[in-house]
């Protein structure tokens, strides 16, 4: 029997392709009569989903959007976060800044890589690194922890 | 002039989703065992297969069935086979090949398949049966109170035997009758040995109903 194997990028037409065949076989026939099978087959879809739906198809749907929620959940969650250069500007100066400002927020210049300013808040460190270096936008960290503010 | 020939057409539909989601490579290796599959028993197939590596879609074709089996996200068969009744021995024998290899290399995945079959019979006979269900009496009152003239053409039931969850749907218009019967199951273990035949003759069960309901006086 005839086989083909393509590697072509082609599209998937079987729907069609099946479509041409049930109008050969009779089953889809001409204009005259698409209104009866549109409606015949909607119903025919309707029912299947109906069915499905109270049979617990819909829980593996469910199951994969959980599994998608806990895997992003776990991703915000364990520091698996992209680096910035703000990361780098106190990994670079770790010790040093956990030495002297264990527990402060430190406002960083991602321009010049520096740390700008200090303070016990946020705006604190933002008032000091603003009147430092005259700029208004700044990363914020706290020093020895992996989080600026928690709720 | 001459009286125009009653004719009926019917088709027989089975789909079959795995309820497991595959990975990537999954699917990349599930084709590739197809593929060789295929290759090694290409003589005992009796109709053109067409492998499409780029959409992971294999196609059997014949003159008289199509059966498709895509690996997207899930695995999923669909057969469409033209008179069933003729032609049901064919599909079956190259359904189980694939169902029993299916079943092997899914392994655990291929346990909890959801199993929808249907048929679809079309005739130039019109039995109204939505007008012999809904009753003259009713239509005519729902009709007053719409002040249309209302026509029923189409009625639709189900029910639940077992594990198996039927319908039945009969739909009249222009001078031709749709009567469409299907089927819905999941199969708790793998897919058992002559799938595609059992599922059919168990829808002798909705088709009989109908029978019944186009004979009986209501």
């Amino acid at each position: 029997m005839a086989y083909t194997y393509t590697e072509e990028n082609e599209q998937d037409y079987s729907e069609d392709y099946l479509r041409e065949k049930m109008k050969k076989w009779g089953i889809l026939k001409d204009e005259m009569t698409s209104r009866l099978i549109l409606a015949s087959s909607s119903l025919n879809e309707i029912f299947k989903e109906l069915i499905v739906q109270r049979s617990g198809r819909d829980i593996y749907e469910e199951i994969d959007a959980l599994k998608k929620r806990v895997q992003y959940l776990e991703k915000r969650a364990g520091g698996k976060r992209k680096l910035t250069k703000a990361d780098f500007v106190v990994e670079l100066n770790k010790k040093e800044l956990e030495t002297k400002y264990f527990g402060k927020i430190v406002a960083i210049d991602a321009d010049s890589l520096e740390v700008v300013g200090i303070g016990d808040t946020i705006l604190e460190a933002y008032n000091n690194a603003k009147e430092k270096t005259g700029k208004d936008q700044f990363d914020f960290r706290r020093i020895g922890y992996s989080y600026v503010y928690r709720v | 002039m001459s009286e125009q020939k009653e004719t009926q057409t019917t088709v027989y539909e089975c789909n079959i989703r795995f309820p497991s989601a595959l990975k990537t490579e999954e699917r990349d290796s599930i084709f590739t065992k197809f593929n060789s599959f295929i290759q090694e028993n290409r003589e005992a197939f009796t109709a053109k297969i067409k492998l499409r590596k780029r959409i992971k879609q294999i196609l059997f074709d014949s003159d008289n069935f199509m059966l498709i089996i895509t690996l997207a996200k899930r695995m999923s068969f669909r057969a469409v086979i033209n008179d069933p009744d003729k032609n049901k021995a064919d599909i079956n024998e190259i359904g189980n090949k694939i169902v029993s290899y299916m079943n092997t290399i899914l392994s655990e995945k291929a346990v909890g398949a959801v199993v929808t079959s249907s048929i679809t019979v079309r005739s130039t006979k019109t039995y109204d049966l939505a007008k012999k269900i809904v009753g003259e009496n009713k239509i005519a009152k729902i009709g007053d109170l719409l002040r249309q003239t209302i026509q029923p053409i189409s009625v639709a039931f189900e029910y639940k035997v077992g594990e198996k969850d039927f319908y039945v749907s009969s739909l009249t218009s222009g001078g031709q009758t749709l009567e469409i019967c299907g089927s819905h199951t999941v199969y708790k273990d793998k897919l058992p040995f002559n799938l595609i035949e059992r599922e059919i003759s168990e829808l002798d069960h909705p088709i009989q109903i109908v029978k019944k309901l186009i004979e009986m006086e209501l």
